[in-house]
């Protein structure tokens, strides 16, 4: 068995793991500001709302085995309840800024926030 | 008395790799117990199980260690469902084949902290791989640098802690092997 | 040494790693989005994949060469311009082939969509500085003389009386835009929005939302949930000059020469063509509600009708893409 716990190259692994996903985050941070949350089931878009327009509580029962039950109110959109075991989902709390995810694996939902509003205009 | 002896070793073998899987699973248990803290990615854990798990690779072989594994996995499977199932079994065996192969090779430049870091990070890579299957939406990565940081400090505890134990873990198997 | 060969490893690992995965980024979600100004309106093109630039710069040329060279009514080095001038003449097959389509709208929409109102358009001088309301004679005689059925094509060749004034006006967007989609075809690209001047083509996989302009105001009153097509718009908002409190718009009744008045305020058709749902866009609006969904119905497409009043017609189709964002809009029947 060996003997070393920490060495030189443990230190510079660490140093240039944590600077790329500190990188990788402040990368996230300066993303457009806005407020679709797209809602997926099994890989197809169910729904897209937007944030800012939402003025009353919407609540969202996607056709899914577990069932969950999505609530999008005050600008935040997340799981309010699912019938799955580990209800990770429910746990990750409020979604409001772009990037913001949650994922319901047994339910194969994802509840995740995209930048700022329609890809184009028609008029 | 050779014959004697060698007998003895290779019957002990199993269940030396029987009190393992069971401490293994102990450990994940309690884990379980701990509660969510806020800023990271809820069902992150620091994966002290982990420590059995490398143990196994470097002092039992690679067959042993997967089977450490493969009973982490199955325990997952029996209480908590089949996603979190797939979700231990694909971050487990991506760990585990780091640890033996690191172990072996890294010669004596990679300390345990080094090792039990990139465990940590093959175990969360696994299973991000398996969350994007599963809902099929490249949204999970957006998990990913949290994660990664998340995984640099608990290998860093595990390996610690690792260290640490392994007198003890090295005293276990003799007792048990004879 | 073995510590050096080790962290030399480690480095190089780490450093393939990255470059792989930075290739790999860019190559999937490398993206380019520009803006230009041409066939009198402003064009943005959002691409998305490893061509993207390549794909921009075209899409930006072939809108310009279409414009220059083919369809604009004025600029003297196009097509147009020089056929409308000699009553015809010479064309090459696709200049054909867009008169044809043109001509299966007018045919199907009983005239409502007529194309050859150039000189029309040109007494009201919407746009100009000489924006001035028409007399009753005016129109007469120059609606006299224009009429998409006056028009004889084929074998490349096109050939009209004289006061035919062949106008790309309602459809020389959504023609832009098929040809920018036949040409991504071979670009390397996943993803692309393209607008111009709101005649809107979505290309590639996954959904698209596309927000409708508020007839009555500012930003957009719905958004259209859908899958690559092509979405456009005529409204009675575009272009209008207003005289003694009266707003004169520009799409024309083809019988009055004057502005179409039946209450609506804009029109979006969504189909698999552009040129279609340009010329749709402006068939429907001027055929009303009612015959506007039947035509939609006959071309297979998919319409929203909107009115003075707020209230919201759609096809069948486009009731399931449609999500009203403006409270002041209010879906008829559902």
């Amino acid at each position: 068995m060996k003997n070393r716990v920490f060495g030189k190259v443990d230190l510079i692994l660490i140093a240039a793991v944590t600077v790329c996903a500190l990188l990788f985050i402040f990368m996230r941070g300066s993303a457009s500001d806005g407020g679709t949350a797209v809602i997926t089931v099994n890989s197809s878009v169910i729904e897209e709302l937007n944030l800012k327009e939402i003025k009353e509580r919407t609540v969202i029962t996607p056709d899914t085995d577990p069932k969950v039950t999505i609530v999008a109110e005050n600008g935040e959109i997340y799981f309010e309840s699912s019938e799955c075991r580990d209800k990770i989902c429910v746990r990750t709390g409020r979604l409001s800024k772009p990037g913001d995810t949650a994922v319901c694996l047994p339910a194969k939902t994802v509840v995740s926030i995209t930048g700022s509003g329609p890809d184009a205009i028609t008029y | 008395m050779n014959k004697d002896s060698k007998t003895t070793a290779r019957n002990f073998r199993p269940a030396l790799c029987a009190v393992l899987c069971a401490q293994a699973i102990a450990l994940n248990f309690f884990e379980s117990l701990i509660p969510e803290l806020p800023f990271l990615p809820p069902g992150a854990k620091p994966g002290l199980s982990n420590i059995i798990t490398m143990f196994a690779a470097a002092s039992l072989g690679l067959p042993q260690a997967l089977i450490i594994t493969a009973a982490k996995s199955l325990f997952a499977f029996a209480t908590r469902g089949f996603t979190a199932f797939i979700m231990s079994i694909s971050g487990g065996v991506l760990s585990c084949l780091a640890a033996y192969f690191l172990l072996k090779f890294a010669g004596r430049k990679l300390g345990y902290i080094g090792i039990s870091v990139i465990c940590s990070l093959c175990h969360n890579f696994g299973q991000l791989c398996a969350g994007c299957v599963i809902t099929g939406s490249r949204m999970t990565f957006y998990y990913a640098p949290f994660l990664a940081l998340f995984g640099v400090i608990t290998g860093i505890l595990t390996g610690l802690i690792f260290a640490a134990v392994l007198p003890a873990l090295e005293k276990q198997k003799k007792y048990i092997l004879r | 040494m073995k510590n050096r060969s080790l962290l030399i490893f480690i480095s190089a690992l780490l450093c393939v790693s990255a470059i792989v995965f930075a290739a790999v980024y860019a190559a999937c979600c490398s993206e380019k989005q520009s803006t230009f100004w041409v066939m009198d309106t402003i064009s943005t093109v959002k691409v998305k994949g490893p061509g993207a630039r390549a794909a921009a710069e075209k899409a930006e040329e072939i809108t310009r060469n279409l414009d220059s060279s083919l369809l604009s009514r004025h600029s003297e080095s196009s097509l147009t311009y020089r056929i409308n001038k000699n009553a015809g003449g010479k064309v090459p097959a696709e200049y054909a082939k867009y008169i044809q389509t043109m001509l299966e709208v007018y045919e199907k929409s009983s005239g409502a969509f007529d194309f050859t109102l150039g000189n029309v358009s040109d007494l009201w001088g919407i746009g100009t500085d000489n924006e001035r309301v028409p007399s009753d004679e005016e129109l007469k005689e120059a609606l006299s003389s224009a009429g998409a059925d006056k028009i004889k094509v084929g074998d490349g060749e096109i050939s009209f009386p004289e006061g035919v004034a062949v106008d790309f006006g309602a459809s020389g967007k959504g023609i832009a835009l098929d040809e920018i989609s036949n040409s991504f075809k071979d670009c390397k690209i996943n993803r692309a929005v393209v607008s111009v001047g709101g005649s809107v083509m979505l290309y590639g996989k996954g959904d698209f939302t596309v927000g409708i302009k508020n007839p009555g105001g500012e930003g957009y009153m719905a958004v259209l949930n859908l899958g690559s097509s092509f979405v456009s718009t005529s409204g009675s908002y575009e272009r209008y000059f207003e005289k003694d409190g009266v707003r004169y718009h520009h799409i024309l009744d083809p019988e009055t020469g004057r502005p179409v008045s039946n209450g609506l305020v804009s029109v979006t058709i969504i189909s698999g063509s552009g040129a279609l749902s340009d010329a749709l866009s402006t068939a429907c609006f001027v055929l009303g509600t009612e015959k506007g969904m039947e035509l939609c119905r006959a071309f297979g497409c998919e319409g929203v009708f909107i009115d003075g009043g707020g209230t919201v017609y759609v096809t069948d189709g486009a009731a399931g893409m449609l999500e009203i964002t403006d409270s002041g809009y209010h879906l008829e029947g559902r």
